[in-house]
């Protein structure tokens, strides 16, 4: 086999900290390697052009490119090979950046040490590679829309106006989200509501959307091209096709009372109710919950729409794509105990004074305090409540320094007398025209005081004194207030993340794939991320992100088809016992028995390789993570000593290797005695392999997959902690220390956590020492 | 259990000692004191210092039991249990929160014979509860001591600065008496506004610095508030049958003939 | 001693003010913790002999409220510490270091709290009370800062 090696000095990003000649030189005398050269950037044009033209030049069968992460320029590399000929499956990544250069960039002559290592592994897969044919399947020509607030409307409507079905599913009885209960919106100040409710009637009378309301997503299956969303629609108690939205009638007979959510809880609504005078659609909803079904409304209703049988019912739709919209939820403010919120009545959180400012809230848009229903003389609003705070979120929430100046300028503009202050520890107006509006709204009167309030008393009164150290002079100060805005930061909704696969960060937002390149993505093909589910944003922002989640899908969806990497598992039939294992290891109904031998659907196949490692017979493998690529990394691995301990890591791909990675990017040293082979998930590993490393004087060796019952194959990881605690028990018993086998859980957000658990590790194997003593005994 | 006193409940203030024990016997719960331990040492002042001293003589303390330590004072509390963390020693356990989460307040209803019904300010002292994390709490505004006092029939009333210190912690006390009785002041204000029969405390150095700064307060300032503070451990004993004399509260600088009388009185339970 | 650990937390440091406004002694004195520690991270030397730092009851409630989870009342124990290194030990605090060293106790028993123990059915059992237990405390004491007394 002819192999040729490519090393990238990434600029400096890899050359600073590993000596790319010496690695280049190195590489010239490994075993079928007949070129190798180092490129300035592998990935530009001249790079791709150089790589394409040595292949064909030096007839080479495979390539090997030391360069970036794979995460990022597999796939370029696989269509450079493509251009030259060469299938795109002969090309093997060394990742020399992002898990090499950047984890230790203090540390030059370990980090060049541990790339001679990933390189030679690399080069140990390639001469196992074998030409693969790229799979592709129908796409469905429709997507899912998985909320229906700013972003999921806008996203919902960039894709239907271009052909797609979509299918648009908002937990609530109304679509327009948080944006439909705010009252005016920065830095242009334009009622929320009179911009958002345009579009959202726009959603409800688009041929190609169906609105789902009251619904929730309850399963998904099946992948890119041909997802399958189960859907659970709440009954709303009333006949769609008979009510007029008139609402008076019904609500008004009704007598139970009881907070309204859409007003965040400062209003009431009756238990049939309409959750805000613009709802979409406009068909008033029955909670359940709280309806005492005395039936008053159904005997005042005319056109006869109270439904009392109503049933939940269980949709299933297909789709090519799905849009995830969740946006967020509210920090609640609860936790901040030194401020009393749902303690003293005048403390407020920031949506519901979106609620007392707005026209149409519990109000009509008169600023009445919630203890006694005076108008407030002196208002204060505390910044970062729930936000840049490490007992609550760490995060900036990005809108609430926004939102605030937003609330006191309007408040100032109604209420000239009003004295209204901003209490902030830096206020970041960073977006179009917000530090113009932050200069308005100083020169308006607003008195900002540089200070983070330390505690809240309320007095017998109601008024609340708020202790502070106006840090600009020193002072300490009591001061009262009528009322008190707590600027409350956002976080992330991410139940639905297992339902999905996808992976949730460490500050609770999804994943996306690539924090600046890839921010509508995530590590799942055909799942798409708008709006705030992938971090805090504004409504610019949320729009702005939609759009391009929009484009993703429709790129997508209207091609027609996509391709898929072939990895899916296959049984080699002479091997087969016919002994079953395999088909109670899939809980994807992949295989099953054909006769007295087993057999996968390639179709169902969704490429854990759970089965692979299951199979005692070893008549299992699966495409690019064969069984002999593998052990052929590991045993190249223990060719040379590079590092004392020497450890070994396997990561899944679509957490704890994006954990790796994420290391790298936001530059997390750690030490750099591991090493990191990929598998898609850590159900993949088979404990032969450790038990290989061990032998060939591996010193530990780290399974590292995603949070437990986050597993992107849902099952994956709970098959690799069932195996690794047997395999431990087996060392143990053949004296060996379990202590050199660790199984660690990550998702794709936690790089602190997964270099300190690399550093913990090196720590324990260091004081065990080395596994040569073990092995003898 | 051993019973470790600490130099302010040995020295100044063992009404509190004989109250727990009083208390303890009719638990069923077998206690004695720790023999030949010293000061255990106070966190603030001795850690201010030498952390090696602190560390040396906390464990020498420690490992004069090979039982549990309870402890009545929230210094002794915090060093023992911070020092014990350190050196894996025996388990540390303060009497405020081992009445709460060990014998329970259904159960501690059950043994009062007699109800107290004042009106009572509760102060927990900050390093009952703080840092959260080592003390196990979830709160800034713990609600365990006002549970302890409603179960013997008192009320707990809120005031202002609930939370905030005594001032005589840290060796404030010892070694700015000023600024400990300024933030006295501060805490009394607000006490008196609240009108209370009595400051209710866990800790002897906080009934310490509210017995013996009161009298400062009124010798240096004329501030004359006159709210007696006791430890809830004394207010239980009574609840509980022990003779209000036999307290020790009135051997306290700071009693009221009218507290005495309502504690002396209660509310008999059939 | 703070530690490199301690100076890195201290560098996280967003000058919020949250600890002092949740500090009761710097409302009566010149403690300003958040100052002490400004300084501290610009100039980068150790807390300078300032009687203010011996004004903090240590009472917890800046550590506690710190929105970046800096250790600051430790961390001022800790500069306590160093001063006493530099400096030895404050006089305001001599009396009860030396009642520690002779008695095992900051604070001894006098006659008049004997008494009140007899009377309420206590017995006397503390080191202060007991001649090796004492000697045993008073070597312990003497060893660590008898060169400070």
């Amino acid at each position: 086999m002819r192999i040729g090696v490519f090393i990238c000095h990434c600029g400096l990003n890899i050359a600073r900290s590993v000596d790319v000649e010496e690695l280049t030189e190195y590489a010239k005398k490994l075993d079928d390697v007949v070129f190798a050269t180092d490129m300035k950037y592998s990935c530009s044009d001249s790079g791709q052009e150089e790589i394409v033209q040595t292949i064909k030049e030096h007839k080479l069968d495979a390539i090997v490119i030391a360069a970036c992460s794979p995460k990022l320029h597999e796939i370029t590399f696989r269509k450079v090979a493509m251009r030259a000929g060469l299938n795109p499956y002969m090309v093997e990544l060394a990742n020399i950046r992002e898990q090499c250069s950047w984890v230790h960039q203090e540390k030059p002559y370990s980090a060049t040490l541990k790339a001679k290592d990933l390189l030679r592994m690399a080069v140990a897969k390639a001469r196992k590679l074998e030409a693969l044919k790229r799979r592709s399947i129908e796409v469905s020509k429709a997507a899912v829309v998985i909320g229906g607030g700013v972003a999921g409307i806008e996203a919902a409507l960039n894709l239907a106006d271009t052909g797609i079905k979509v299918y648009l599913i908002e937990k609530a009885p109304t679509i327009g989200g948080h944006m439909a209960t705010l009252n005016e919106v920065f830095p242009t100040n334009d009622c929320s509501i009179c911009i958002l409710a345009p579009k959202m009637s726009e959603v409800w009378n688009h041929d190609n959307i169906e609105v789902i309301t009251n619904a929730e997503v309850v399963e998904v299956s099946g992948r890119v091209g041909n997802f399958r969303v189960k859907v659970l629609r709440h009954p709303r108690y009333v006949d769609e096709s008979k009510c007029k939205g008139c609402i008076d009638d019904c609500s008004s007979v009704c007598p139970v009372e009881v907070p309204s959510e859409f007003d965040y809880t400062i209003g009431i609504r009756k238990a049939i109710y309409l959750p805000i005078p613009q709802s979409t659609p406009l068909y008033a909803a029955i909670d359940w919950e709280h309806c005492i079904g005395c039936q008053l409304c159904e005997k005042t209703c005319e056109p006869e729409a109270i439904s009392f049988d109503q049933k939940p019912e269980e949709i299933e739709v297909e789709a090519g794509a799905i849009i995830v919209a969740t946006g967020y939820k509210a920090f609640d403010a609860r936790k901040k105990e030194e401020y009393g919120y749902g303690e003293y009545k005048n403390v407020i959180t920031t949506l519901e004074l979106e609620r007392l400012l707005s026209a149409s809230g519990p109000t009509l848009g008169e600023l009445l305090r919630p203890s006694d229903s005076t108008i407030p003389k002196r208002i204060a609003f505390i910044q970062c409540v729930g936000s840049r705070d490490e007992k609550t979120n760490p995060y900036c929430s990005r809108v609430c320094c926004m939102v605030s100046l937003k609330n006191a300028f309007i408040i100032r503009e109604r209420y000239p007398d009003a004295e209204v202050t901003i209490f902030y520890i830096d206020i970041r107006a960073f977006g179009r025209m917000y530090e113009e509006f932050y200069k308005r709204v100083q020169e308006s009167g607003v008195r900002m005081i540089r200070g983070r309030v330390a505690e809240i008393w309320e007095k017998e009164d109601g008024d609340l004194v708020l202790t502070y150290e106006n840090t600009l002079t020193g002072e300490i100060n009591d001061e009262e207030f009528d009322l008190v805005v707590l600027s409350i930061g956002i976080e992330g909704t991410n139940e639905i993340a297992t339902k999905l696969g996808i992976s949730v960060g460490s500050d609770g937002f999804f994943e996306v794939a690539h924090p600046k390149l890839k921010p509508a993505e995530t590590d799942v093909k055909g799942i798409f991320l708008a709006g705030a589910a992938s971090g805090p944003k504004d409504i610019q922002d949320s729009v702005a992100s939609a759009g391009l989640a929009a484009m993703k899908a429709a790129q997508l969806i209207l091609s027609g088809q996509t391709e898929f990497d072939p990895y899916n598992a296959y049984v080699d039939v002479e091997k087969c016992t016919g002994c079953a294992i395999c088909t109670k290891v899939c809980k994807f109904n992949a295989a099953f028995m054909d006769g007295k031998k087993a057999k996968i659907d390639a179709n169902a196949c969704v490429m854990c390789g759970v089965c692979v490692a299951a199979c005692p017979a070893d008549a299992i493998d699966m495409g690019f993570f064969s069984e002999e690529q593998i052990k052929a990394m590991i045993e190249a691995l223990a060719e040379e000593r590079n590092a004392d301990p020497l450890i070994l890591a396997f990561a899944c791909w679509y957490c704890s290797y994006s954990a790796a990675d994420l290391a790298g990017t936001t530059k997390v040293q750690y030490s750099p005695n591991v090493r990191i082979i990929r598998t898609l998930c850590t159900g993949r590993v088979d404990p032969e392999w450790i038990l290989l490393a061990l032998e060939k004087g591996v010193d530990g060796v780290i399974v590292a997959g995603c949070r437990l019952g986050e597993c992107h194959f849902k099952y994956g990881n709970f098959a690799a902690k069932e195996r690794i605690e047997a395999l431990k028990k087996a060392l143990e018993e053949a004296g060996v220390n379990p202590g050199r086998v660790k199984a660690i859980w990550h998702s794709a957000g936690e790089a602190q956590g997964i270099a300190k658990d690399f550093d913990e590790f090196v720590e324990e194997i260091k004081r065990l020492g080395n596994i040569e003593k073990e092995l003898i005994s | 259990m051993k019973f470790f006193p600490g130099c302010m409940i040995h020295n100044r203030y063992p009404g509190i000692e004989a109250s727990l024990y009083y208390v303890f016997d009719k638990l069923g719960i077998k206690i004695s004191p720790l023999e030949g331990s010293s000061c255990c040492p106070a966190p603030g002042v001795v850690k201010s210092i030498s952390e090696e001293l602190w560390i040396e003589l906390a464990s020498r303390n420690l490992s004069l039991s090979d039982e549990d330590i309870l402890t009545a004072c929230n210094g002794c509390f915090t060093t023992l249990l911070e020092a014990s963390s350190k050196i894996n020693g025996v388990d540390v356990r303060h009497v405020a929160e081992f009445l709460y989460r060990e014998v329970g307040i259904e159960e501690i209803k059950k043994r009062v014979v007699k109800k107290l019904p004042i009106r009572v300010a509760v102060h927990y002292g900050c390093h009952f509860f703080r840092p959260s994390k080592s003390k196990g709490m979830d709160s800034e505004k713990p609600i365990m001591l006002d549970e302890l006092v409603e179960a013997i029939g008192a009320e707990s009333v809120s005031y202002r600065h609930k939370f905030v210190c005594c001032g005589g912690g840290g060796g404030v006390r010892a070694a700015a008496t000023e600024v400990a009785n300024d933030i006295l002041n501060l805490k009394m204000d607000a006490i008196s506004a609240a009108e209370v029969d009595a400051i209710v405390v866990i800790c002897p150095l906080c009934l310490h610095q509210f017995d013996v700064g009161q009298i400062e307060l009124r010798e240096q300032r004329g501030e004359d508030y006159d709210v007696p503070a006791i430890h809830y451990i004394q207010l239980l004993a009574i609840a509980m049958g022990m003779d209000v004399d036999k307290s020790g509260l009135v051997h306290h600088n700071v009693v009221t003939a009218e507290l005495v009388e309502k504690l002396i009185q209660g509310e008999i339970m059939e | 001693m703070i530690s490199r650990e301690d100076i890195k937390a201290l560098n996280t440091c967003i000058q919020c003010g949250t600890c002092i406004g949740s500090c009761y002694s710097g409302r009566f004195t010149a403690l300003n913790t958040r100052k002490i520690l400004m300084k501290f991270i610009a100039k980068g030397k150790p807390i300078e002999e300032n009687d203010a730092i011996w004004f903090c009851t240590s009472c917890y409630a800046c550590t506690e409220r710190c929105p970046r989870n800096i250790p600051l009342t430790d961390i001022l124990l800790k500069a306590r510490r160093q001063l006493v290194k530099e400096k030895g030990l404050p006089g305001r605090l001599d009396k009860a270091f030396k009642a520690l060293l002779k008695t095992g106790s900051l604070v001894p028993a006098k006659d008049e709290h004997a008494k009140l123990r007899e009377d309420l059915g206590l017995t006397l059992y503390t080191a202060q009370f007991r001649d090796d237990a004492r000697e045993e405390v008073s070597k312990i004491v003497e060893k660590h800062i008898g060169g400070l007394i």
